[in-house]
């Protein structure tokens, strides 16, 4: 996993859900973090968008990633295309 | 499920079954379910159980194979529909779909995709926070003020939830429902039957409400118009001639979201003045209406971040 990009993903992450940073780790998902609903998901896919410049369509946007690890290996796919 | 929610819905069978096949698979519902349930007292269960029962009963009565899991993953799949153009609206500000045809053919003339829409919405009636207070502003405002045995026209039936209700109170209404969708009539008539409605009384009109509407001139005592315009190409016009159907005295519960993106949403409203002003262009006066935004959020936070508000009226002829 590239280190700079798990940062500035905890970044993005820590913003929307209201989350800290420092307790965000690979298992981080919607059990474990409180604000992270339907509504706040949809804030996060668009965040990662803008922050990465990347693409994700609805569908990937929906079940790319269930936690804090699939999300960030999610993103490094995304700039490796 | 919370061991305080798990209590609170024990007695409650049907409503009980659903949320547990509904947590059981998906997360975010699970949490937001678990909210709505923390929340609500004894008459919500009472009343979302019978809603719960009835559409199951309604959908066995339509295809035999359905149970109570099956319609778990149907409102699972109605909600994946929607997060999907909530992500579209949230890029782009704009509904994905512009052309009315098009949904016809993709949507409302699909019978087996319609049967799912009717269970999705109809499911999601019982959990989500605003189609609660909508359908707590619709009995208040409008199904308590019904007078004995009246005409009613619904357009747009999907599940059919709204016209049942006033059936529930008054067994002896009629109806005329109208919807271009035939699995809807079906369904909406059959929801109908089961509260207490008699076959006699009600009427199926399969129209495009856009090239005729089969309703007499000055001869309705209620209209029910809930999150039907944002569905039309030709709002304007069918808001203007749905005017002139409803008697003087006559009520309309009209609903329609501002920024509320689905696949089969074309009119796009984004302020609530913007509807308000839309109904009174249309020859309608407003008696009484409510905004009603997601967990508190004000009205003008709302509009400012094209956050969905739901917008419910009750109207009379201007």
């Amino acid at each position: 996993m590239n280190l700079k990009i798990k940062e500035e993903c905890k970044k993005v992450f820590s913003k929307i859900m209201s989350f800290p940073i420092k307790k965000i780790s690979d298992k981080s998902s919607a059990e474990s973090v409180e604000n992270w609903d339907s509504l706040t998901h949809v804030q996060l896919v668009t965040a990662l968008e803008k922050k990465f410049k990347i693409k994700i369509s609805a569908e990937e946007g929906i079940d790319a990633f269930n936690n804090f690890k699939q999300l960030v290996l999610f993103v490094e796919k995304k700039l490796k295309k | 499920m919370d061991k305080i929610a798990g209590k609170k819905i024990n007695k409650y069978k049907h409503y009980k079954s659903l949320v547990r096949f509904i947590s059981k698979k998906n997360i975010f519902q699970k949490k937001s379910i678990k909210k709505t349930i923390l929340r609500q007292n004894p008459k919500y269960f009472e009343e979302a159980d019978d809603i719960a029962k009835r559409i199951f009963k309604v959908a066995k009565k339509l295809n035999n194979k359905i149970n109570l899991e099956k319609i778990a993953d149907i409102y699972l799949w109605y909600t994946d529909l929607l997060k999907k153009e909530e992500l579209y609206f949230e890029k782009h500000k704009d509904y994905r779909n512009k052309n009315y045809k098009k949904v016809f053919n993709e949507v409302y003339n699909r019978p087996d995709y319609m049967f799912r829409y009717a269970i999705g919405l109809g499911t999601s009636q019982l959990f989500w926070e605003n189609h609660l207070k909508v359908f707590k502003f619709y009995k208040e405002n409008l199904v308590k003020k019904v007078k004995k045995d009246p005409l009613i026209a619904e357009i747009g039936m999907g599940h059919g939830l709204f016209t049942a209700e006033i059936f529930r109170r008054h067994n002896k209404a009629s109806s005329i429902m109208i919807d271009v969708s035939d699995m809807c009539l079906k369904f909406a008539k059959e929801m109908s039957l089961i509260s207490g409605a008699k076959k006699n009384n009600i009427t199926l009109k399969k129209d495009d409400i856009q090239k005729k509407i089969s309703i007499e001139d000055n001869s309705l005592d209620v209209l029910l118009l809930g999150e039907v315009i944002e569905h039309l190409a030709e709002g304007k016009k069918v808001m203007k001639n749905l005017s002139k159907k409803i008697k003087k005295n006559g009520i309309c519960y009209f609903s329609t979201p501002a920024n509320g993106p689905a696949e089969d949403h074309i009119l796009l409203f984004t302020k609530v003045n913007q509807i308000r002003k839309f109904i009174k262009d249309c020859s309608w006066k407003i008696i009484k209406d409510s905004p009603i935004t997601l967990g508190g959020m004000s009205i003008d936070f709302a509009e400012k971040n094209s956050k969905v508000i739901n917008y419910c009226a009750i109207l009379k002829k201007a």
